[in-house]
């Protein structure tokens, strides 16, 4: 037993390694490829080290950086704003269903599950924002629609059902009304669950294309992954209808070629990259400090 | 009771008062539209200019137009601005463009009109029929705006057009008018055919390539020989394609009794083709899967077939073949189906002014200066134009899309720098003189067979490029596949075809019918 230990612990190691590897690998390669001349892809496929070095992709992508900027400020704009405001509707919603004293409990819970199973759907919700609301191009298109998950609800809800209601009720007893409950106790008690569900929410919005492609015409209003986005799906598209492409005599030598797609991916993904050991490290921080002592 | 009598009273005094204010409002409404000079005091009078003496009466209103757009362009805002200032001056409206990125059009479109949102003009054509459109009822007919505010246009335009637009009786869109026809052959690198002495004269049919090929093969070891067949041959001497259906229905040139081939061996034998050249080596080894278009780019395909060979094609394939000049050897002659709604623009149902949207309509297809604004950007900034009338990009340009058939007739716009100077005239004589398939106002009703088709276009959708590129060999490859797609419902799909091809040949009176 106590010689067996060791090799297991290596062997987990390299299994780690290994995947680990097998998660950087593509990336890595995306990266590559983006600072591949053109030529050289062609020529030799795509390639971990790249032969022909070039930072054309970029030099194209750079060209008219004020689009790329703009797209830039409003994801960031949109993933800040949503972000924030979206936790703290989630964790009170959260709050609300997980007291056991709140009357209408299970009612509303299930009123948050059912939208998991059904939904609007595409139409409704689009006449809905654009109709209703009036949110054709503005922000609020892109953060209204993402701002409460029933999931994300539900994984909150878990983890406050988990606090000890004498909590609760020793803060009631010593004065505190509701709102000074929730935010002086439960929300510092809860910073793990919040951590996690941020990063999950920022994910969404950073990642989010599809509302802002039905409800944003505006070009200064587009988010980055849309711009991402639409240069792949065009690729794609006229790829796809070839016949298309040729009847019409679109010119498809204007697109941007395989490193520059790449170079688009690197500059949309990138900063999340950067981002991300920040958040993991706050969260493993939030994961020690937040839990209850003795 | 007193208290009830005031009440009804009240109630029919209000009633009265709200007929006679509709009817007031209709009868302002109908002299608006019947005689607009009627309110030609109007202080926009005094303020516009003495060309657009029409424009003068009209208040003021704000179109939206919806079209397709490879890629957004970044000078966008400013294009508009000067579209508008023509646009305002000409029909006193502005126009709000909307272009939506060429992948995401049909998806946003149909989430557009489901909403049934308000708008004016969209694009409407290859992607997105104007028949299918008009089963879901969003699109307004035209034939009345037509002829009131495009009267021109219409006379302009071949009938076929019309028709091709024409949807239980009306008229549903305007045609941007282009090429309308087609006329397959090769497109070979200037350099390989003089270096090799092809004489290009002696090209008849698809064989006649073949030795071409083989030199090239022999003496260019960097050069992919032939690139594949990716359009499906609708026409030949002895066959034409039915159109709207899968590619595979034909009938016979000049037979009476218009019976319908499925897979005919004139086009298996196009497959055939493919494998055997292949296997010879004259297609790239991994032309199934790799992006061929790359390949052209850097000029490495030396032949490529093509199904639209239209005048100025040079030019414009130049780019395509890594910057190197080509010569085309169409095989065959101009033929067309009639025209297929290839590219048109349409007035929503929703559009709250559609005299206007008419209006500018017509604008973009017989303003030249317009036209060419909105299609190439604006002169000196986007693009320079030389002495000759031709133009050229100017580099970097900020506004570029490269989509004039999107925006209105093609014929207005300024000649491309190596365009010939008749490029149009050449153009249109073709859309006059092309040989029309006798079939071509055939339209099928894909409803009955929608799940056959999707079962089809899957199975197809595996084979396609494989046989194409001649990568599977056809004919071990063919049964099998046929198995496949009689899996998927080829009987049924077959048997929907035929059916309605009988009722379309018995409606138009192509087939007699024997007593």
């Amino acid at each position: 037993m106590q010689q067996a230990r060791p090799i297991p612990r290596t062997l987990i190691h390299l299994f780690f390694v290994v995947l680990s590897i097998l998660m950087i690998l593509p990336f890595l390669l995306v990266v590559a490829v983006s600072l591949t001349d053109e030529q050289a892809l062609t020529q030799h496929g795509y390639q971990f080290w790249p032969s022909d070095f070039s930072l054309n992709a970029y030099r194209y992508m750079l060209d008219s950086p004020v689009i790329l900027f703009r797209a830039y400020e409003v994801t960031l704009i949109v993933t800040v704003v949503g972000t924030i405001v979206s936790l703290l509707i989630t964790a009170m919603t959260a709050y609300v269903v997980s007291r056991p004293d709140y009357r209408y409990n299970r009612m509303t819970t299930f009123y948050v599950f059912f939208t998991m199973l059904f939904s609007g759907g595409l139409v409704p919700s689009y006449i809905l924002v654009t109709q209703y609301l009036h949110l054709k191009d503005s922000l609020l298109a892109l953060i209204l629609p993402v701002l409460l998950s029933p999931f994300n609800i539900m994984v909150m809800k878990g983890f406050l059902s988990k606090l000890p209601f004498e909590v609760i009720e020793s803060a009631k007893i010593d004065g505190a009304r509701e709102f000074k409950i929730f935010f002086r106790i439960i929300l510092p008690l809860s910073t793990p669950a919040l951590a996690t569900m941020g990063l999950l929410i920022a994910f969404a919005y950073w990642n989010e294309w599809f509302n802002a492609m039905l409800y944003i015409d505006d070009p200064n209003k587009v988010p980055l992954q849309l711009l991402l986005v639409r240069t792949l799906n065009s690729i794609e598209f006229i790829t796809a209808n070839s016949d298309f492409a040729q009847q019409l005599g679109i010119d498809l030598s204007h697109f941007p070629n395989n490193s520059a797609r790449m170079a688009i991916a690197v500059l949309a993904g990138g900063p999340m990259l950067i981002v991300f050991p920040f958040f993991q490290r706050f969260f493993v921080k939030g994961l020690t400090v937040g839990s209850l002592k003795g | 009771m007193l208290k009830r009598k005031i009440g009804s009273t009240a109630a029919i005094a209000l009633l009265t008062a709200t007929a006679l204010a509709a009817c007031g409002n209709n009868n302002n409404g109908g002299n608006n539209a019947a005689s607009p000079s009627a309110s030609g005091s109007s202080p926009a009078a005094s303020s516009a200019s003495a060309t657009a003496s029409s424009g003068s009466e009209l208040k003021p209103v704000e179109l939206t137009w919806y079209y397709p757009l490879n890629q957004m362009q970044p000078d966008q805002q400013k294009v508009e601005d000067a579209v508008n200032k023509i646009v305002k001056e000409k029909i006193n409206a502005t126009v709000k463009l909307k272009p939506v990125a060429l992948g995401d059009y049909v998806q946003k479109m149909n989430t557009v009109l489901a909403a049934s949102e308000t708008f004016d003009i969209m694009w409407t054509g290859y992607l997105i029929k104007p028949e299918e459109l008009v089963r879901k009822g969003a699109l307004q007919p035209l034939d009345d705006l037509i002829e009131q505010y495009a009267p021109a246009l219409k006379a302009d335009m071949p009938q076929y057009m019309w028709d091709g637009l024409t949807v239980d009786g009306k008229i549903y869109g305007v045609a941007n008018q282009q090429i309308n026809g087609s006329r397959y052959g090769f497109i070979i690198q200037k350099r390989f055919a003089d270096k090799y002495q092809l004489d290009t004269a002696s090209i008849k049919k698809m064989e006649d390539i073949e030795p071409f090929l083989e030199k090239i093969k022999q003496g260019e070891p960097d050069i992919i020989p032939f690139n594949g067949y990716y359009n499906t041959v609708l026409h030949d001497a002895t066959y034409w394609g039915v159109p709207g259906l899968d590619d595979h229905f034909f009938i016979k040139s000049g037979d009476p009794t218009y019976k319908l081939y499925r897979y005919p061996e004139e086009e298996l034998n196009t497959f055939r083709l493919a494998s055997k050249w292949y296997k010879a080596g004259y297609i790239y080894k991994d032309a199934a899967t790799a992006k061929m278009t790359d390949y052209g780019a850097k000029g490495q395909i030396a032949v490529d077939f093509q199904n639209v060979l239209k005048p100025g094609v040079e030019a414009e394939v130049k780019g395509r073949n890594g910057g190197n000049d080509v010569v085309i050897v169409p095989i065959s002659d101009w033929f067309t189906n009639g025209y297929s709604a290839t590219t048109n623009l349409s007035i929503s149902r929703t559009s709250k002014n559609p005299e206007r949207a008419m209006m500018l309509i017509n604008l973009m297809n017989s303003d030249a200066e317009l036209y060419n604004l909105i299609s190439n950007g604006i002169e000196g900034e986007h693009y320079t134009k030389s002495a000759e009338g031709f133009i050229t990009p100017t580099a970097d340009s900020k506004y570029r899309p490269n989509m004039d058939f999107i925006f209105g007739n093609v014929f207005n716009s300024y000649l491309k720098e190596g365009q010939p100077k008749d490029v149009w005239e050449q153009t249109k004589k073709i859309n006059e003189t092309a040989e029309l398939n006798p079939v071509g106002g055939f339209k099928f009703n894909s409803e009955p067979v929608v799940t056959e088709i999707a079962n089809l276009n899957a199975v197809w959708g595996e084979y396609k490029k494989g046989i194409q590129t001649g990568t599977l060999d056809f004919d071990k490859t063919w049964p099998g596949l046929y198995e496949k797609l009689k899996e998927a419902g080829e009987e049924k799909y077959v048997a929907e075809v035929t059916k309605q091809f009988e009722e379309y040949l018995k409606t138009s009176g192509l087939k007699k019918i024997i007593a």
